[in-house]
């Protein structure tokens, strides 16, 4: 590792050279920059990794059994074990779902797990990503320039190859395409902040790229349209368009960069979407409360991997427990993405404090809160050469295609500024590669 | 399943990108050229090349300037600067990662990387530019080894054939170097029939010609400039 820090200039260079970038805007004004790379990587051991791969897998089925059942059967309401309240007021349970079952009947065909790893060892799970999870181009293509930079680095520690991403990729975009015509991934387009990613999958699984506009859907059936009318049949459609822009005639009607008719087409499996509309019901933070219980209830398994101690202001015994110790949880408002709507009690005065409380005795539904797991830190080194320590998660990748597969790496964000638990990149955050260990 | 679309949104950046390019490549050339052509001559020289191009120049005297200079190197507003055409097919470039490949397209981001280095500390020294006309050329033969698809080829080609086109009789090139070009214009037409104007090939192959090639005429260089630019059908 020591020759590949050494090598810090050259990999920004390369990083440089491929334009790993990612776009944020700013009171409105859109600006692409270098998404900070720590050439110090993250390193899991292999025992460590098995409980991580073992333990995803299995939340990762129940998570997409979860959603089958949620848009067909509901058992999981019938028989008590989450309230229905949990389901219906989610923000992102989508009601245009209800009795569709897709490709395969895989909903979530690429999850995004958040987890962190507290400063005892343990591995927690902080949130589910079900909906567009993004960022594994980035350790992707940080590995591609590493392993250039500093051969000798990867020849002598065992470090499993990261690079089949794309591969597994293609692989689960095939399963469910099946061979009905192309695999596209939709982006919003150029200025949408993961844009590189897009473009990156794309030429790196073979996936046409298209843009809002290219495609339309004639008879039910996808086509992605080109000059003089010729028009291609879409089997997969891996979008980067969050639902509620997806399907015009479905959702909201003043989009733009949605596809009319797309849902009418999905709906008579004419085509897979990628991951399916209305996976938000499961990646909601309150859902996520009940996820190992889920496991238990649909696998009859213990939960592999722990959630952070979470409490839920709908139950009465929890409901109490937070507003006695508000200033040592850490409260999330469960319709906000990205690290937004995250409050540290311990960081909010006596009046801020009272007026959070008020806010959850009115919508106890809105908040979920948790205990503040202290995160092991991380090493950067820093651009004089120093080595600082940071808080860092990992958001690993969990592929359902044929099988259910974890790549063999992951994102580890970090946060930039001293003692914060915020590390998502739109808020400044940077990344490092994630080494699993092969021996 | 191989995609054999492409969509006109594609084809027209495709175009652009292949012009672009092109311009970028061909200015740092003839830069050059009337940097060398100074050694002889006088500094006011230069107002050939801004005239040609029909930059407007500050003084009534057409003097050659420092700032006029700094502005077709670095001013993004100033269409022909290097800048500009570089951060226009920079952009077209990143549109098109997944058809161009990001080996081609880091040829662009290297040479993006070495003009703002050179614009920050408003570097006049036209040879400090050589790293961008060598990742120019590299980036169009990347092109040639990477890309497989005919129609991305194609496109791009007819771009960089047409600036070439457009570049070259703007400076009074002799006729064989124009006709170089437009026969592989031409060439490159007949794999695409359907996107190019075939009244405009009519007109051009009657112009282009040795008996009535005359660039140093203003009235017949603007007609073929015209229909030059007006050929592809994207």
């Amino acid at each position: 590792m020591k020759r590949l820090i050494k090598s810090k200039e050259s990999v920004n260079r390369w990083m440089e050279r491929f334009g790993v970038r990612f776009g944020v805007y700013k009171n409105g004004t859109f600006n692409e920059q270098l998404f900070p790379f720590d050439s110090i990587a993250r390193v899991i051991p292999k025992a460590d990794w098995e409980k991580i791969e073992a333990g995803l897998i299995q939340r990762v089925k129940a998570l997409n059994m979860f959603l089958n059942d949620i848009y067909h059967n509901k058992n999981i309401i019938k028989d008590g074990v989450i309230p229905k309240e949990f389901i219906y007021a989610a923000k992102d349970y989508l009601p245009q779902c209800e009795g569709i079952s897709p490709a395969k009947d895989i909903f979530s065909h690429i999850s995004g797990i958040d987890l962190v790893q507290a400063k005892t060892g343990e591995w927690y799970v902080l949130e589910d990503n079900l909906r567009i999870p993004s960022g594994a181009s980035y350790p992707m293509i940080a590995r591609t320039i590493t392993r250039k930079v500093s051969p000798e680095t990867f020849k002598d520690n065992n470090v499993a190859d990261n690079r089949n991403y794309s591969t597994l990729l293609r692989e689960m975009m095939d399963y469910v395409n099946d061979d009905r015509g192309l695999n596209v991934i939709l982006t919003p387009g150029r200025y949408n902040s993961a844009f590189f990613e897009h473009s990156y999958l794309a030429e790196k699984s073979g996936a046409v790229l298209a843009f809002p506009g290219e495609l339309a859907v004639e008879d039910d059936k996808l086509y992605y349209y080109g000059l003089h009318n010729n028009k291609q049949r879409v089997g997969a459609l891996y979008r980067r368009i969050s639902d509620e822009y997806l399907d015009p005639t479905s959702f909201e009607a003043s989009s733009m960069l949605g596809i009319p008719n797309l849902m009418q087409a999905y709906a008579k499996g004419n085509v897979a979407i990628i991951n399916s509309p209305g996976n938000g019901v499961a990646d909601d933070k309150g859902t996520y409360y009940f996820v190992p219980i889920m496991i238990k209830y649909y696998l009859n398994e213990d939960a592999i991997l722990q959630n952070a101690p979470t409490y839920l202001p709908y139950y009465k015994n929890d409901y109490e427990y937070i507003l006695n110790n508000i200033e040592k949880l850490v409260i999330k408002d469960v319709s906000e993405a990205g690290g937004y709507g995250v409050v540290f009690g311990r960081d909010l005065t006596p009046d801020k404090l009272e007026e959070l409380k008020n806010l959850i005795i009115e919508q106890p539904r809105r908040w979920i809160a948790q205990e503040i797991i202290d995160f092991k830190d991380l090493e950067i080194l820093e651009d004089d050469g120093s080595i600082i320590e940071r808080k860092a998660d990992l958001r690993a990748f969990v592929i359902s295609g044929e099988q259910t597969k974890v790549w063999r790496s992951g994102l580890t964000r970090y946060s930039r500024q001293e003692g914060s638990f915020i590390v998502n990149s739109s808020q400044g955050g940077g990344f490092k590669d994630t080494w699993v260990l092969d021996k | 399943m191989v995609c054999n679309v492409i969509t006109a949104d594609k084809a027209n950046r495709l175009y652009w990108l292949g012009r672009y390019a092109e311009r970028v490549y061909i200015s740092l050339h003839l830069l050059r050229r009337y940097c060398d052509k100074v050694i002889d001559g006088d500094i006011s020289d230069f107002n050939e090349y801004y005239t040609a191009l029909g930059v407007k120049t500050t003084s009534d005297e057409h003097m050659y300037n420092e700032a006029l200079h700094l502005s077709q190197l670095y001013d993004k507003t100033n269409i022909y600067s290097i800048n500009s055409s570089l951060s226009l097919a920079n952009d077209n470039g990143i549109i098109l990662r997944r058809d161009i490949t990001s080996e081609s397209l880091s040829y662009l981001q290297m040479s993006q990387v070495i003009l703002e280095e050179c614009a920050q500390r408003e570097e006049k020294n036209i040879t400090m530019f050589q790293p961008i006309t060598d990742y120019m050329l590299s980036f169009f033969g990347s092109l040639d080894e990477r890309v497989f698809n005919k129609h991305i080829r194609n496109f791009i080609k007819y771009g960089k054939l047409v600036e070439n086109i457009d570049l070259h009789i703007r400076f009074n090139y002799p006729f064989y170097r124009i006709e170089k070009a437009y026969l592989s214009l031409k060439e490159y037409a007949q794999r695409e029939e359907a996107h190019i104007n075939a009244e405009k090939i009519d007109l051009l192959d009657k112009l282009i010609c040795e008996e009535k090639y005359a660039c140093a005429n203003e009235e017949y260089k603007q007609e073929v400039l015209f229909h030059i630019n007006n050929l592809i059908l994207v």
